[in-house]
This record gives C-alpha cells, sequence and structure tokens, in this order.
C-alpha cells in the first residue's frame, strides 16, 4: 500500500507541468480505498452544491454511476458566494445540508478560517495526484476555468493578436470588452505584479473598453460581434458557443489566466466517504474526461490535462494559475476591480 | 307574551356615552299586537333588537313567555339563536344565493325533523303567506312583495310563539301595504301569535295595534290602545305625533286644572277643552282638523265655534284641506270633499265636543 | 348607509356601516380572538421584533444573536456612510420616476376605455393587463434585450431603417424607471380604472353643456374629481417601488447600481465572497420600514379624504361616454402604439429569445436557427418539474392559510360580537406588514427561523408563511370589504332561525362571498407565483421555487431556458387570471341550462 502510494507521488513530481497526455495508470485497489468505496456505497448518496448546469453535471454524475455504482446524486444548483455564506450561516445554527461543494480560490477564506473543512489524506487514501491537492488536504482542484483572450471570428484572425499588449492597439478602439470583475488581470498580477496589472488596466481603459458585469453576458456580446475581443469569458463558455455555431473563438496567446475550482468536503457532512469518492474520481482520467464532455471544464496545469490543456501545453503557452492563498487572490481582485471601477 | 323591565342602553364611552334606551318597560299580552311607534332615533328598533337577543341592554329584564331571556340583575343572556322566536327584517333578509323553499326551511334544518316533514311544514307556512307554488323560485327572482311574504314565512314556519317585525311594511308601495296589513292581522288571529311590531307610520301603528308605546329619545311617551291615543292624547308628543294637529296658542284661563275642563279664549274663538300638562312651556289649545264641521256665518261667536277666513283650499280628492287664517293665527281644517269654501271668504267652523285638549306648561 | 369606496380591492380601511349588534356573548369568542391576535401578532410582530434586535446587535459577520452586544454602531456605520444617502437618492428618483411613467400610461387608457367612446374597448382593456401575467424579472429580461445599447432588437431596427435612435442606455437609472413604470401601468390601470367608474358622470356632463370641450372637461372637471384617489394611488405605488427589488435587482446587477432593497438583499446575500453583515442590512431595512410605513400612514390619510369626492349610487349608473369624434383614430393609434411598446415587443423577444441558443437578430436566415431546445431542456432538466411541484405546493399554502386566517380576521373586525378596542387592535396587528417590504419579510424571516426551533427553515413552508404575512394586510381588507357588503341582517336573520355562528358562516356568508373569495385566492396564488425577493432569501435545495429558478438560470447565463421558462410562466399566470371571469361564465351557463 505504501509502496503503491509512493510510486504514485514519484510519478506526478516527475510529471509536472510536462505529464504524458496517456492516462496515469490507475492505482491499483489499496485497502484505504476499497474501504472509502465500501463506506460510500453504503452512504449511497452524494448532496453536491455548484453553480454548473444541472443537467450537465448529471451527465458527468451518470459517468461516475457507471463506475461506481449506488450512490445517488443529489445536486443544487447555487452560486459559490451565496453557497459559502448558507454553509457558514447552516452551520452556526447547528444544520449541515450538504456533502461536497465547489468554488474558486477567492471565496474560501471564510471556509478555512473557520474550520468547516476537515484535512483529507487524498493522495494516502485515494491515490490523488499531489498537484490537486490543497490547504493540507483539505481541498481538491476540480477543474480549471481559463480566461483567455477571446475573439469574434467574424472580426479578427488568430494572427492579428500575438500578445497581452496588443489589445491596447488604438485600431482595437471600443472593440474590446472587459469584464468588471477584472478576474484575468488579477491573475496576470500574480507573475506580473499588481503595479503592471493595474497600469495594464489604465492603458486599457483609454482605448475605450466596453466594459460589463458576468461571463455569460460577455460571451454574449462577443457573438453578437458588438466588440471584437474580450477579456472575462472562459474557453468553456466559449467552445460550446462555437458548437452551436456563434462566430467565436478564443486564442493562444500567453500567459492564460486560469483560476482554480476547488472541490470541498463539508465537515459534518452526512455522506463523506461518497463525497470523497466522486471528488478524487473527478481529478482522474475517466472524470476529467466526462467534465470535459459535458461542461468543456478541466485541467490546463499538472496532471490529466483536458484537450484545450494539450492545445495549450502543445504550443507552449504558459498558463498561469490564481494566487492559492484566498487572502491575498481577494486582495489582487479587489484591487484589479477597483482599478476598472465599474463595480459599486 | 312579552315583558320588557326598565332596559337601559347606551353607546359610546366617557363623554361621548349616548344614552340610547333610557328604563323602557313595556308589557304585550299573548295572542295581540304590539307596536312601538316613534320618529327615527327613538329606541324603537334598539328595544326589538334587544327582544330578539341581537343587542344586549346595559341593564333591565326581558321575560319570553315562561322563560327569562334577559336578566342584568341575575346575569341572564341568551344567545339570538336560542330564544324561540321569528323575526322579519326591514330588508327582509331573504337569502339571494338559495330557494324560496331553502330560505323558508332554514330555520327547521336543526330540529332533526326529517326531510318530507320539512317540506310539508315549508308548503303549510308559505300558503299561509299566500305564496304556494312558489317553493323552486330562486330568491333573487322575486319582487319586494313577495321576498317580504317569503320572510313571514321564514318567521313563522317554526310554530314560534312570538314574532318581531322592524317596520316590515315601509318598503312596499301604498297598495301593497294595506293589503299585507291585512293579511298580517289575519295571519296574527289565526296562528295566535304575539307580535311585537316597530314602526315609525303612524297610520300602521293605528290600523293593525292592540297595543301601542309611543317612544320618543329612548323612552316611553305614553301607552295605550291606539284609537285612545289618538283621540285622547295626554301628552302633547302623542297629540303631534299620531296625526294632523292643531296647536293653538293662547292664554292660560286661571282655573285651568290638569284633568279638568275650561273654557279658553282663542283667536278663533271660545272652546272648551280639556286639560293635560304638557312638557312645553307655551300654553296650547289642541284640535284635530277632522273634528270640525262647516258651520252657518251667523253661528260664530258661541261657543266651539271657530270664525275667521279661507287662507288656502288644498283640494286632495277624498278631502279637502282648509286653512283658515285669523290675524296672525292659522288653523287647519279637513271639509269633506263637497265643502269647498273659496279662499279669501269668510268661513265659521263648529269644534266637535270633547275634541279640544288645553296643554298647560307644567307648574 | 355606507361610505366606504374601495379602489379595484385595495380596501384598508373598512368601517361598518352601521354598528355590529353586540348580542349575548358566545362562549368560544375570546378563545378565537386570542388566537387570531396571537397568530396575527407572531407573523407581524416577531420578524419586526427580530430586526429590530438584530439592527442593534453587533453581529458583523456572525448570525444575529451570536455575540450577545448591543450597539449602535450599525447605524452609525448605515447613517455615517455616504453611499447610504446615495442609495436613498436612487431610491427615491426610481421610485418617483416608475410612479410618474406608469401612472400616466394608466390615467391615459382608463380614461380611454372607461370613459370615451374609442372602439375596440374589450380589446385593449385585455391588452392593458397582459403584463400582469408576465413576472418583472422577465419583462426585465425581455427589456434588457430589446434596449441594449449596442445589439438591441430596437436600436439595430432603427440602424437598419436608416432612422437614428437617441443612444441610451438600458443598464443605468433610467433604464430601470421606464421598465418598472410600464411594468406598474397594468397594475395602476386596475386601481385608476375603479376610481373612473365610481365618479358621478353628471359633473362632467354639466361640463359638457356649459360648452366645454372634451379635453377641457378631462383637465378641469374629471382629473381634479380624481385628484384624491389618484393621489392615493400615487402613494401606494410609490410604496411598492420604494420597496420592490425584482427590476432594480436584475438590471442593477448588471448596471452595477444599487437601491435600498437591493442592497438589503446583497447585504444577507453577497455575491464577491464576502459574508453577509446581518447588522448593518438589518439597520438598513428598518430604514425601508420607516419609509414605507410613512408613505402608508399618507395612503390611509388619503383614502379617508378620497371618500368625500366619491359617489356610488346603490342602482349602478352607466356613465355616459365622451364622443371623441375626429379624435377616436389618432387616439386609437396611440394607445396601439402604446400596447405595441409595452405587450407586443416584450413578448416577441421572450418568445424569440427561446428559440435560439444564442441571441441573433430577427431575419428570415435566423430563422433556420430556431429550435425548441430550451423548452426541451426544460423539461429534462429536473429541478424544473420539481420547482413547479413545490410551487403549486407553495402557492396553494399560502392561499389556504392566508385566505383562512383573513376569512376569520374580516369576521372578528367586521361582524363579531366584540368590543371597538378589540377590532382596532386585531386591524393593527394584521397591517402592520404592510409597512414591511418584501426584502425585509425575507430577511426577518430568514434570522427569526436560524435562531427559533421552528423547523420549517429550508422547507416550503417557511416561504408561504412569509407570503402568508405579506398578503395577510391585503387579504384581510379585500376581504373586510366584502363582508360588508353582505348586510348584516342576513347574518342575523340565520342567528334568528336558530343556526350557530359557524352554520350561519357556512352556509350564509362564504356563499355570498363566494366570488370575493375566489378572486382573494387567487390573487394570492398569483402573487406568490410571482414573488422573487422572499423565495430568494428563503429557498434551499429541497424548497425551489419557480421564481428561484428564473433567477438561477439569469445568473447562469442561460438565457434562452429562462425566456423559455418565461413563456410557460406568463402563460400559467394568463390563464389564472382570466380564471374567475372563465368560472363566472361556465357557473351563468349551467344555471341557464339547468331552467
Amino acid at each position: 500500500m505504501l509502496r503503491l502510494t509512493r510510486r504514485g507521488m514519484l510519478r506526478t513530481l516527475a510529471g509536472g507541468v510536462v505529464a504524458p497526455v496517456a492516462t496515469l495508470p490507475r492505482l491499483a485497489l489499496g485497502e484505504t480505498e476499497k474501504d472509502v468505496v465500501e463506506a460510500a456505497r453504503k452512504e449511497g448518496k452524494i448532496v453536491f452544491w455548484g453553480a454548473e448546469e444541472v443537467p450537465k453535471i448529471r451527465r458527468v454524475a451518470e459517468k461516475f454511476a457507471k463506475q461506481y455504482p449506488g450512490i445517488a446524486f443529489e445536486q443544487f444548483r447555487i452560486e459559490p458566494g451565496p453557497a459559502i455564506q448558507r454553509i457558514i450561516s447552516e452551520h452556526d445554527a447547528g444544520q449541515s445540508n450538504v456533502d461536497l461543494f465547489d468554488s474558486p480560490i477567492t471565496y474560501l477564506d471564510p471556509i478555512l478560517d473557520r474550520d468547516l473543512v476537515d484535512r483529507y489524506d487524498w493522495s494516502g487514501a485515494l491515490g490523488v495526484t499531489k498537484d490537486h491537492v490543497y490547504y493540507d488536504g483539505r481541498a481538491l482542484a476540480c477543474f480549471n476555468l481559463e480566461i483567455p483572450i477571446c475573439y469574434n471570428s467574424n472580426k479578427v484572425k488568430p494572427g492579428d493578436i500575438k500578445s497581452w499588449d496588443d489589445l491596447l492597439d488604438p485600431k482595437w478602439k471600443g472593440q474590446v470588452l472587459l469584464e468588471a470583475r477584472g478576474t484575468a488581470l488579477a491573475v496576470l498580477a500574480t507573475k506580473w505584479g499588481i503595479d503592471k496589472a493595474v497600469d495594464y488596466i489604465k492603458r486599457l481603459k483609454a482605448n475605450d473598453p466596453v466594459i460589463m458585469i458576468g461571463g455569460s453576458p460577455t460571451a454574449e456580446a462577443l457573438a453578437s460581434g458588438r466588440v471584437a475581443l474580450a477579456i472575462g469569458t472562459y474557453t468553456g463558455k466559449i467552445d460550446l458557443m462555437k458548437r452551436d455555431g456563434a462566430p467565436v473563438d478564443w486564442l493562444l496567446v500567453g500567459p492564460i489566466p486560469a483560476m482554480i475550482y476547488m472541490m470541498l468536503v463539508a465537515k459534518g457532512a452526512k455522506h463523506p466517504n461518497a463525497a470523497r469518492l466522486f471528488a478524487s474520481w473527478l481529478t482522474t482520467q475517466p472524470g476529467q474526461a466526462a467534465l470535459y464532455e459535458a461542461l468543456h471544464y478541466g485541467f490546463v496545469v499538472g496532471s490529466n490535462l483536458s484537450p484545450n490543456g494539450v492545445k495549450m501545453r502543445d504550443a507552449h503557452v504558459e498558463v498561469l494559475q490564481e494566487a492559492t492563498d484566498p487572502k491575498e487572490d481577494r486582495k489582487l481582485l479587489e484591487t484589479v476591480a477597483a482599478a476598472i471601477g465599474a463595480l459599486k | 307574551m312579552i315583558v320588557a323591565t326598565g332596559l337601559e342602553k347606551s353607546y359610546g364611552e366617557g363623554r361621548q356615552r349616548v344614552p340610547v334606551l333610557r328604563r323602557v318597560s313595556f308589557q304585550a299580552e299573548g295572542g295581540t299586537i304590539f307596536t312601538l311607534l316613534g320618529p327615527s332615533g327613538s329606541g324603537k328598533t334598539t328595544s326589538l333588537r334587544c327582544v330578539a337577543g341581537l343587542e344586549s341592554p346595559d341593564g333591565g329584564e326581558i321575560v319570553l313567555g315562561a322563560t327569562t331571556v334577559f336578566s342584568s340583575a341575575r346575569g341572564i343572556n341568551l344567545a339570538a339563536n336560542r330564544r324561540r322566536i321569528g323575526m322579519v327584517f326591514q330588508s327582509y333578509a331573504i337569502w339571494p344565493h338559495m330557494t324560496v323553499a331553502g330560505n323558508v326551511a332554514f330555520p327547521l334544518e336543526n330540529r332533526g325533523i326529517g326531510a318530507a316533514q320539512i317540506r310539508a311544514r315549508v308548503e303549510r307556512a308559505l300558503a299561509l303567506v299566500g305564496l304556494e307554488g312558489l317553493a323552486a323560485r330562486d330568491a333573487p327572482n322575486l319582487s319586494g312583495g313577495q321576498q317580504q311574504r317569503v320572510a313571514l314565512a321564514r318567521a313563522i314556519v317554526d310554530d314560534p310563539e312570538v314574532l318581531l317585525l322592524d317596520e316590515p311594511l315601509s318598503n312596499l308601495d301604498a297598495r301593497l301595504r294595506w293589503q299585507m296589513r291585512q293579511e298580517l292581522v289575519a295571519l296574527q288571529k289565526r296562528l295566535g301569535l304575539t307580535i311585537l311590531y316597530v314602526t315609525h307610520d303612524q297610520e300602521e301603528a293605528l290600523a293593525l295595534s292592540h297595543r301601542v308605546a309611543l317612544m320618543r329619545d329612548g323612552a316611553i311617551v305614553e301607552c295605550g290602545a291606539p284609537l285612545d291615543l289618538f283621540e285622547r292624547p295626554t301628552q302633547r308628543f302623542t297629540a303631534e305625533f299620531l296625526g294632523l294637529a292643531n296647536f293653538l296658542p293662547c292664554a292660560a284661563p286661571r282655573e285651568a286644572a290638569p284633568g279638568g275642563t275650561v273654557a279658553v279664549d282663542t283667536a278663533f274663538g271660545r272652546f272648551r277643552a280639556r286639560v293635560c300638562v304638557s312638557e312645553r312651556p307655551e300654553v296650547e289649545l289642541f284640535f284635530r282638523p277632522h273634528h270640525v264641521t262647516l258651520a252657518s256665518a251667523d253661528a260664530a261667536g258661541e261657543a266651539n265655534v271657530g270664525a275667521g277666513t279661507v287662507a288656502d283650499l288644498a283640494c286632495l280628492g277624498e278631502i279637502n284641506d282648509v286653512t283658515v287664517a285669523r290675524g296672525e293665527a292659522r288653523v287647519r281644517l279637513r271639509l269633506h270633499a263637497s265643502q269647498r269654501p273659496a279662499p279669501g271668504a269668510a268661513i265659521a267652523f263648529r269644534l266637535e265636543a270633547d275634541a279640544a285638549i288645553l296643554f298647560v306648561p307644567p307648574r | 348607509m355606507s361610505d366606504r369606496v374601495d379602489f379595484g380591492g385595495v380596501a384598508l380601511d373598512a368601517v361598518p356601516p352601521r354598528r355590529a349588534g353586540r348580542g349575548a356573548a358566545v362562549s368560544w369568542l375570546p378563545f378565537v380572538l386570542g388566537a387570531a391576535l396571537a397568530l396575527a401578532a407572531y407573523l407581524a410582530a416577531v420578524p419586526l421584533f427580530v430586526l429590530i434586535a438584530s439592527s442593534v446587535n453587533a453581529s458583523g459577520a456572525h448570525l444575529p444573536f451570536e455575540t450577545g452586544v448591543v450597539t449602535l454602531a450599525n447605524y452609525a456605520a448605515v447613517l455615517g456612510d455616504p453611499s447610504t444617502y446615495r442609495l436613498l437618492g436612487n431610491s427615491a428618483v426610481f421610485a418617483i420616476g416608475s410612479t410618474v411613467l406608469g401612472l400616466a400610461i394608466a390615467v391615459f387608457f382608463s380614461w380611454l376605455i372607461e370613459r370615451t367612446d374609442i372602439p375596440a374597448r374589450r380589446f385593449l382593456f385585455v391588452a392593458v393587463l397582459i403584463p400582469m401575467a408576465i413576472p418583472n424579472m422577465i419583462y426585465t429580461t425581455s427589456w434588457l434585450q430589446l434596449l441594449d445599447a449596442h445589439t438591441g432588437l430596437v436600436q439595430v431596427t432603427f440602424q437598419q431603417l436608416g432612422v437614428p435612435f437617441p443612444a441610451l442606455d438600458i443598464l443605468s437609472l433610467g433604464g430601470m424607471i421606464f421598465i418598472q413604470g410600464i411594468a406598474l401601468a397594468s397594475h395602476a390601470y386596475l386601481l385608476i380604472a375603479a376610481a373612473f367608474q365610481t365618479v358621478d358622470p353628471t359633473w362632467e356632463e354639466q361640463s359638457a353643456i356649459s360648452g366645454k370641450g372634451r379635453f377641457a372637461t378631462l383637465r378641469r372637471v374629471t382629473l381634479p374629481v380624481l385628484r384624491p384617489a389618484l393621489l392615493s394611488v400615487v402613494i401606494f405605488f410609490l410604496m411598492v417601488c420604494i420597496e420592490t427589488f425584482d427590476v432594480p435587482g436584475m438590471v442593477g446587477l448588471s448596471a452595477g447600481i444599487q437601491v435600498l432593497s437591493t442592497r438589503i438583499y446583497w447585504a444577507t446575500h453577497p455575491e464577491g465572497g464576502q459574508l453577509p453583515d446581518y447588522g448593518v442590512a438589518s439597520a438598513l431595512a428598518l430604514i425601508l420600514v420607516v419609509i414605507a410605513f410613512a408613505l402608508i400612514q399618507l395612503y390611509q390619510a388619503q383614502l379617508k379624504r378620497g371618500r368625500r369626492y366619491v359617489t356610488i349610487t346603490a342602482r349602478g349608473f352607466r356613465p355616459k361616454r365622451v364622443a371623441l369624434g375626429g379624435w377616436r383614430l389618432p387616439l386609437l393609434l396611440v394607445a396601439l402604439a402604446l400596447l405595441f411598446v409595452m405587450v407586443a415587443l416584450p413578448l416577441f423577444m421572450l418568445v424569440w429569445r427561446s428559440l435560439l441558443h444564442y441571441y441573433v437578430y430577427p431575419s428570415l436566415a435566423a430563422l433556420g436557427l430556431v429550435g425548441l431546445d430550451a423548452y426541451r431542456d426544460l423539461i429534462d432538466e429536473p429541478q424544473v418539474p420539481a420547482a413547479v411541484a413545490n410551487t403549486a405546493i407553495m402557492a396553494a399554502a399560502t392561499a389556504a392559510f392566508t385566505v383562512g386566517f383573513s376569512m376569520l380576521a374580516a369576521w372578528l373586525t367586521v361582524r363579531a360580537p366584540i368590543g371597538g378596542g378589540w377590532r382596532r387592535l386585531l386591524r393593527t396587528i394584521v397591517l402592520l406588514p404592510q409597512a414591511v417590504p418584501s426584502v425585509v419579510i425575507g430577511v426577518a424571516f430568514m434570522i427569526t427561523y436560524l435562531r427559533v426551533p421552528v423547523p420549517i427553515y429550508g422547507t416550503v413552508w417557511i416561504i408561504a408563511l412569509a407570503l402568508a404575512t405579506k398578503f395577510m394586510a391585503y387579504t384581510t381588507g379585500s376581504l373586510s370589504a366584502a363582508q360588508i357588503q353582505v348586510a348584516g341582517e342576513l347574518e342575523e336573520a340565520a342567528l334568528i332561525a336558530g343556526a350557530g355562528q359557524f352554520k350561519t358562516y357556512r352556509r350564509i356568508m362564504m356563499p355570498l362571498m363566494a366570488p370575493a373569495l375566489l378572486n382573494c385566492t387567487l390573487w394570492v396564488v398569483i402573487h406568490a407565483i410571482r414573488e422573487l425577493v422572499i423565495a430568494l432569501t428563503l429557498y434551499s435545495p429541497s424548497a425551489q421555487v419557480l421564481s428561484t429558478q428564473v433567477w438561477g438560470l439569469w445568473q447562469g447565463g442561460q438565457i434562452d431556458d429562462l425566456c423559455a421558462l418565461g413563456v410557460m410562466l406568463a402563460l400559467l399566470l394568463a390563464v389564472l387570471l382570466t380564471l374567475p371571469s372563465i368560472v363566472t361564465q361556465a357557473a351563468a351557463v349551467v344555471r341557464g341550462a339547468r331552467r
């Protein structure tokens, strides 16, 4: 058992960014994993709180059920902010209604500060690769949300833009859309430094950008041709719209900012083993394949890359993940949002 | 038998306390029609509602038949739905969502009688009021008169001993009113009901009742047989309310003692009158307009003959209404249709003996 | 002798025409009265009390009452923050602007339909009321797409026609006012039309006889006579607009503008990872309650004054209609144009968008992209049928509870043989929630039931209870008015006939009040389905309703699904709205056939 684990760890450390596309071999069923599966089956149910569309997550859950039958999947659709707040309020009132929930990093510090998530040996018990385990085993990364530069294919050719600075070119005056929260730039600030990011925003604002609130309105505006370029919508959304025939696409221009979505198992969850099994399964190749097929979400950093992640890797485009310290992450976001100045 | 003793009731609190009934007492003999007559605000309807149990007096006692239904001293207040009475409201209160039969049968529903019996009694009641065959009619499709009869049928279907009627005829036209009056009296005689009747129409009261209690401002002014009150009122208010009246201001002779008779000088002549004490400060000679006959011109100056000039003549069809003037004074006379003195002409009239009353202020 | 007036059912000040007779005391009456008072006080007063207590609690990011510290710091923070005054300013501008716009449209249509001989009156009447069947947030979504500054249907159409269109931004306070104003017009129409119907036409006739033209008559006779009624309607809708959430919530979310009601909601449901500050939220909520309370006092005072000007004859006159003559056609065109904007455009946008995956300007080519996928998604997505079931349960429970309680409260305040003081007390308590805005009720209930050990938190029942609290005032007022219409003597006759109070109520009052009961029930059901902010504050995984589904779709950017759901909701509400007339017509047919 121990040997297998160490082998897995070594593989991960050796892999790094350049992990093979070929699947990480399924770890042979160790005793601990067998126990977890058994307990999960006994629990028979997972209650999941997430913002993903229900039919799509359902498709992912169905694939999970094929591998681990007998575990019902119940999803409550709720945005991460309200979800965290509800979990805290309910916990304070002595209730626990959720097993598993997902959230980007920014919302996590109240949960972590109040110790509402237990530590767990994901790698040891379930063989999850260490690069997806965070906060001392309290959270598991399950997918990235990449925020590349997106474009309307009727107005822009891929070769027109080669770097972020190209967006500052006066020929794109009024044709660039910046999402008001500026998440992409907050992530870029981890490499550029916050001052350079704020400066970039200032220069972009001089180019008369359209500022909107929300990733989906951003995508809609891009698809309708209102703007030529957009910062603030996700590859997954763009891919799905492209599939439906919209004239949109995203650029392999680095660095590509990527948020990290974490899965957390609530303290006092009624079905903790089932929840953990599902979360860990999501990080494996079959899980990632299911995620990608349903939502076009996946990892673009680390092991088990999604097809988009592969594209980025093959094009040697740098991928930047957001700061993993929630407080620092939020401070960057607040500074960026203030610089954009559209959120009151 | 209805016996009400010392009924008192006030509305409002503190300084806005308005007394509505002031120690009202009356007694309706079994099998008679007893009428509470008076202007609006006199307390007659309130008294009726107290007897019905729809209002509770502040003090007093009410006995229906052998049962004391209310007694403030003994703390008895029987609920309205437990007093076995029938009542006809001024608005008839026919339930529009039921048929005639439904309305009439309602009081029988909780008696534990079978449906066939109920139907029989409903039909009997409808026959008694002259509405046979209308049992299946929807209540809103009734005329005013028919509604009134349905209300009556509903009130008597349960064979009550006491029947309360709250101005039941006031919404009918004159002809129907006359007809219903007759039917009511016939019904009462036939069923031996004790009826407490409330009205503001003195003609009705005089026609229907065995006894009348005249009410004003929450108190009974005078009570007695209708004709007694009409011809020989002992209160000025009674005199004024019960029919057309002439009140001639005049000087009180010194020997005027209540109960006795005196000769009174008035602007029109000298008349003999009984003396009664009135609540007003003026001295007035009272007589009714129809107690006169035309006299020949040379009768002027005789006792009980008045003289003056015709100021106005109104021909009302069956009678003539003549206003006679003498100086500033005016009296109204009711003459037969054939007697038509010309306006401006001199006129002399003879007052029937015993028709005049001198009202003097209390000492 | 009844000098009452109720404007389209909004009747708050029911004065019995004759003092209810105080017959013999009924033994169970004190218990019933006590129970009614206790229940009303519990529903109305407890959340308010909790709110007040919470506002003086230094809760910060904790649940209220977690820290036992009493402090005025929340008020200091709120009153000292300049953004609070900006909020109040936004709320005031929003309320005034929407009310003015909505009332202007409503008065125009009321006058046209009720007092003139404009043709196609029945059609106009139905058309004006259609927006009532569309929940405000659906209506808002339509308009956000219709008037989007760059891709709006309206702007693009004008562009294609080569006609310049003013540069407007729908994502602004002005946009909010526009949408709220025209959404309001339908509701205002009902109230104002009712007022128009009660004005003595002889005044207008006299004006006509004295030679004044029809517009002069309108300006110098009709409107001034209606002024008290109009004023009370104005105050009423100011109150509605100050506290409404749907339109400012949806527009403000994308526009980054806050009003008082949205600020309160987001203080308790923060978006960006902050934690709620219940103390500050409660303080803000109480400010809103104070404002609403002041408005409601104004409204009641105005209602009282308005009664002098209105005549209702028992015979029911038919007012003579103003002959429009040459103005018929132009005014009809204006009316149709207004209706096109208010009704046709948003409906079209709703349907069109529901047929596409992403927005495309309508064209023959675009027709190739339409499909029913959004509708299929809705049926497949298991949350939607579950939400439908929950909504049905919640609406039914709310209606049953609200109407049931109101029947009792109406009887107690109008007819029961109890003292005037008790009557007034009950009426005051029942009316209390009128002054509490929806968002405040929602937050108060949330805070209360997180603490109070009654296990309804997180179920449909808490939503039903909160809605019942909100609707209680309206239904009690409405049923009180209906109760008064049933003459007291009809009840007394039943008592004399030997029936007990229950039997009297069941056999006499209820059948006679049946139309009012039906209307009240439907009103509650319709508004329960439309209600957003209370559901949003109190819903949970097992207690999702249709309005929260719509909000979730909006937040998730699934606009096509949202529009599909909107179309289905609008159809459902339209059916419910026409139910009373269908029922009465069917009943008439049945009665006719029986004969």
